[in-house]
């Protein structure tokens, strides 16, 4: 009789494990293919420009207007205390550098693009931690906040 | 004499049912259900994503992650945050995320949990606010945060939130 309560929990165990892996080698197909393809796909970036004068609101409309007349420049945020000029444009479309240049063909206001170091290229929002963005780990978290 | 008995028992049920009746449309209800946040700001109801045509998202979240989207611009444009958030303006080439996706990503999955949206999709799973802003238990975190910069922090969500937006 033990010996027969002994071989049922070996099997099952043994069912319950290759079932897990099998869930587990699943997920990691499935979700390696989703986020790779998500990653390949087009990413709204940011890029800035430091003006090195004072800036009143109407110059900013009119570096605003002339910074969207760039093929590829989605939105603009125009921070007028500091002077400072804010775009998003798609990676696949754009770079800020090439963005850059051709916007200083339209301006004459003395103007530098904001680079990052690359140092600081880790820094970031605390709610960007790489635990969060564990493409895997991701998946397996939110699958088992269900329960 | 039984059907006398049987009067009164009804009429008994009645008026217990009148009274019971009555007192629940006059008492107002001591608990009563307070939409959650997310549900104000359009909850669970299924929209047309703008930012990814013929895909389907919560109205919530939509809302949460316009905020979000309009606040990014203008902490990216601060040069009080600029410190704590250089990563907005790094440049990807391909094969990974920009700053701009994945912070809009996760600070959405925050504010969705935190305002009470149940979709596990949305669940936010970083860190906690308090290890998450000690550099000691994040590496991302390249200084510890005052009070000073989360209120800085709060400013520019409020620009974030009023038609001073991006355009």
């Amino acid at each position: 009789m033990k010996q027969k309560i002994i071989k049922w929990t070996l099997i099952t165990a043994s069912v319950a494990v290759l079932l897990f892996l099998a869930l587990g080698i699943h997920l990691y197909y499935v979700t390696d293919n989703f986020y790779q393809n998500q990653r390949n796909a087009p990413q709204l970036q940011l890029g800035r420009i430091d003006f090195k004068q004072p800036i009143d609101s109407v110059q900013a409309a009119d570096l605003q207007t002339k910074l969207k007349q760039v093929p590829g420049v989605q939105k603009t945020y125009f921070n007028i205390e500091d002077q400072i000029l804010v775009y998003s444009f798609y990676n696949t479309e754009q770079s800020a550098d090439k963005i850059f240049t051709s916007f200083n063909t339209r301006n004459t206001v003395p103007a530098e693009r904001y680079i990052v170091a690359e140092e600081d290229k880790m820094k970031g929002c605390p709610a960007m931690s790489g635990k969060a963005q564990s493409g895997l780990l991701l998946v397996y978290q939110k699958l088992f906040s269900i329960f | 004499m039984i059907k006398n008995k049987m009067y009164l028992v009804v009429l008994a049920m009645a008026a217990t049912l009148f009274y019971t009746s009555c007192k629940e449309e006059e008492t107002p209800d001591p608990n009563p259900v307070t939409p959650t946040l997310y549900t104000r700001v359009g909850g669970t109801t299924m929209v047309d994503d703008p930012a990814a045509p013929g895909t389907m998202i919560e109205a919530g979240r939509l809302t949460l992650r316009s905020v979000v989207d309009s606040s990014i611009f203008v902490i990216a444009a601060d040069p009080e945050m600029a410190a704590f958030f250089p990563v907005l303006l790094g440049e990807v080439t391909g094969g990974d995320f920009s700053g701009l996706t994945a912070l809009s990503d996760n600070f959405t999955d925050f504010l969705c949990s935190a305002t009470g949206a149940t979709n596990p999709d949305y669940a936010y799973i970083g860190l906690n606010m308090v290890d998450a802003h000690d550099p000691a238990t994040n590496s991302r975190m390249g200084m510890a945060a005052t009070d000073a910069d989360f209120d800085a922090f709060i400013g520019d969500i409020a620009i974030g939130l009023s038609p001073k937006r991006c355009n």
